[in-house]
């Protein structure tokens, strides 16, 4: 295998990862939408639900508002993660590549 | 209320925002040509780029009209938080990272590297200016609120002066937006406002915080209706408000002043009459000092207590649900004299009910039962209709927020300049969490506003540097000159964004008109000088309308025009140009339309009573993207089917040759 090969493998390899990487991040955004959407349905056709007690003497709507915050958070601090750990090479032979 | 320009306020304000310009105008003088700002990206580091993500996205629009919100309705102002916060992840997972793989950086970029069309050139240039000009209106009705009571002006003051040195800005140097300048404002923004939550736990909640209101304060009266009359005499008013619960009372000194019937009890009321050029607050002439009462007081406290003491950020909210909170309704009379009265009375409300959504009179239909049709009284159809558009002007908000901030313009780009794809997420993951500490901030910041005793009842948007003047004058003038500076870039970024989709797009590329590089900057600014003029005149006649409000029309906008085109582009290989043309002209008119032709544009813009607005609306809810976004989606995928033989033929006319 000559080194021409080996190029051609390692960005296949490294395209390959970073498609993996984009359709993980769709799953993420699935996973997203149907909390908020949870939410939007709560709000919309079940509102009583909103004034029950949760956690720490709030109410549903306040620890559910606060959650898709922190969740969006998490999500984005998951899929930094994902990313570092699938293509650990791809950001300095891209720059070669561009560069 | 009336407003005095405070000495020490003025110094420290003024003298923030000049430092910010001037250093601006020095990063940008380092960064001289475009290729050299966006090469200086390469060089900084990723959590100044996270942070300077949140000066971006962190407009006046989203600190003044949220906390106005939260502070009058409660939790709704709250839900624009939720749904900018949300925005960003339709933008990084669905949009950012496919189009980056396109090796493309703006929704414009995509589209001509796909297709090279003179259609699609001419719609999403005409998008961008209308975008840009819808997010403009709010940034300029947000300066008139900052700058009323900083300076004593009237709002229109305050808008033609963000308008006036943003286009001398524009139109003499050119403004870049540095990474720094925004770092800069967003850690300011975010750090102050954890300050004040924290001054506002440290201070609890207060029965009667008046006399922290600098003596301002107004203790309103509530009596049984016969303690009232023994002070007061009955004036006889015109016929329309006879159907309506309000007397005319006049005190011992002559004032008169009106308040609300309520079973045996009165209550005292605020008003301000305007008959032509003549303006009555509370019983006085304006002319003669007549000021509505700062207000905004908890009503009772759990066991009747009259002060907390300091409070966690839980047992905050919680106190607060517990309690009774004194908030003001609003009515309008038009007197057959042709007087105009606004009426603001006494509403206490429980806690419990404003720490859910559904106060706000936009989103109220949420917070009562799908009526029961009776196939028998007609009337009970049109409440259930009523409430089914309540519910879908309510998801329709959702809905548009969420999608927008992928949609608008100019807040991907800074996610490809950083010098790699981890430096990219890595600074989108600092983004967001000093963007959601700062949607965090805002239910405290509302709260905090709504109990502050400052509140000034004919302005939302003034609610939190009131709040901020409630601690004293040097955190007022510190929350003023962020917010101010803030808007002063965002400003010059639309209007350097709308003259540049005017000069480029539309007179360069598509009537291509060859002119010579001095004659197109020339063209560039004189096209800056008209947007900003648009601008200026607009938030004139939109400065009734809490800002986060049209925002949130500024997204319906971008949403319905962008997003289909956008996310077909990327995952829709049978996409036409044909197909992307018709969904961003039918998505932008369709919306545009559906917002102007509203019953809160009918009310707040031309000028129609609440009444009159209801039956002129042409639409059934405010807000259009459930329908328009969908209708996006449709034109592109009718048309490009459509228009798929063509292109196929064109392709083989090409291969052939």
């Amino acid at each position: 295998m000559d080194r021409l090969d080996l190029v051609q493998d390692g960005a296949m390899r490294e395209e390959a990862a970073e498609r993996r990487h984009r359709r993980f991040g769709l799953r993420l955004f699935v996973a997203y939408l149907l909390v908020y959407a949870g939410f939007i349905g709560i709000a919309a056709f079940q509102h009583a639900t909103f004034s029950s007690r949760s956690i720490l003497g709030l109410n549903v709507a306040v620890v559910y508002g606060f959650g898709l915050i922190g969740l969006a958070f998490a999500l984005a601090l998951v899929f930094l993660f994902a990313g570092s750990k699938s293509c650990p090479t791809t950001d300095s032979s891209k720059n070669q590549g561009n560069g | 209320m009336q407003y005095h320009a405070s000495p020490l306020a003025l110094v420290i304000f003024l003298g923030f925002v000049i430092s910010v310009l001037l250093l601006s105008f020095w990063l940008a003088s380092k960064a001289k040509s475009a290729s050299g700002y966006f090469a200086a990206h390469g060089e900084i580091p990723w959590f100044i780029n996270g942070i300077a993500f949140a000066g971006d996205y962190l407009s006046a629009a989203s600190f003044l009209g949220i906390c106005g919100m939260i502070a009058f309705y409660g939790y709704d102002g709250f839900l624009y938080s939720i749904g900018y916060l949300a925005g960003w992840i339709v933008a990084l997972f669905v949009i950012a990272e496919p189009l980056k793989k396109l090796g493309r950086f703006t929704f414009a970029d995509a589209l001509d590297k796909k297709f090279n069309s003179r259609g699609i050139k001419i719609s999403a240039a005409i998008s961008t200016l209308v975008v840009s000009i819808f997010y403009l209106i709010p940034q300029m009705v947000g300066a008139g609120a900052l700058i009323k009571p900083l300076l004593g002006l009237e709002q229109h003051w305050g808008v033609l002066i963000v308008g006036g040195v943003v286009i001398g800005i524009v139109a003499t140097a050119g403004m870049v937006s540095t990474t720094w300048v925004q770092f800069i404002k967003g850690s300011l923004l975010v750090a102050f406002c954890a300050g004040l939550t924290i001054t506002i736990l440290a201070r609890g909640l207060w029965r009667n915080p008046y006399d922290l209101a600098h003596g301002s304060g107004h203790a309103f009266r509530s009596d049984k209706a016969d303690a009232v009359l023994r002070d007061h005499t009955v004036v006889p008013s015109d016929p329309a408000w006879s159907e309506k619960p309000y007397v005319h009372l006049r005190d011992a000194n002559g004032l008169v002043t009106i308040w609300r019937k309520e079973k045996e009890r009165l209550t005292e009321a605020q008003y301000i009459t305007k008959l032509q050029n003549t303006v009555t607050i509370n019983g006085k002439p304006k002319s003669e000092g007549g000021a509505l009462y700062p207000v905004g007081n908890v009503a009772q406290l759990p066991k009747e207590a009259d002060h907390t003491g300091p409070l966690g950020p839980a047992e905050f909210l919680s106190t607060i649900e517990s309690s009774q909170i004194l908030l003001w309704g609003k009515d309008e009379i038009k007197e057959a004299s042709g007087a105009t009265t606004t009426v603001w009375y006494q509403k206490p409300t429980t806690g419990a009910k404003l720490m859910v959504p559904g106060n706000n009179p936009l989103f109220k239909a949420i917070a009562s039962e799908m009526p029961q049709v009776d196939k028998a009284a007609p009337a009970s159809r049109d409440a259930w209709y009523k409430a089914l558009w309540g519910r879908l002007d309510f998801i329709s908000l959702m809905l548009a927020l969420f999608c927008g901030t992928a949609a608008l313009p100019h807040i991907l780009i800074r996610y490809y300049t950083v010098k790699d794809a981890t430096s990219a997420r890595k600074s989108t993951v600092v983004g967001i969490g000093a963007i959601g500490l700062f949607y965090v901030l805002t239910l405290f910041l509302g709260f905090g506003a709504m109990t502050s005793g400052t509140l000034d009842l004919s302005d939302t948007n003034m609610s939190a540097p009131l709040l901020a003047r409630s601690f004293g004058e040097l955190p007022f003038a510190c929350i003023s000159a962020i917010a101010f500076t803030t808007v002063l870039g965002t400003v010059s970024g639309l209007i350097m964004a709308a003259s540049g989709a005017i000069v480029h797009d539309l007179v360069t590329n598509v009537a291509q008109v060859k002119l010579s590089d001095e004659r197109t900057v020339r063209l560039a600014k004189w096209a800056a000088v008209v947007v900003g003029a648009v601008a200026m005149w607009l938030g004139i006649q939109f400065q009734k309308m809490n800002v986060t409000f049209l925002v949130g029309w500024a997204f319906n906008i971008a949403a319905s025009a962008n997003l289909p085109a956008l996310i077909m582009l990327l995952f829709w290989p049978r996409t036409t140009r044909q197909g992307i043309t018709a969904s961003i002209v039918i998505g932008m008119t369709t919306s545009l339309g559906w917002v102007l032709g509203s019953k809160e544009a009918m009310q707040n813009v031309y000028g129609l009573t609440a009444q009159a607005a209801a039956e002129h609306a042409l639409v059934p809810f405010s807000q259009p993207a459930i329908v328009t976004v969908p209708l996006g989606f449709l034109a592109l995928v009718i048309v490009s089917l459509l228009t798929k033989a063509e292109v196929a033929a064109d392709q083989a006319l090409r291969e052939a040759a």
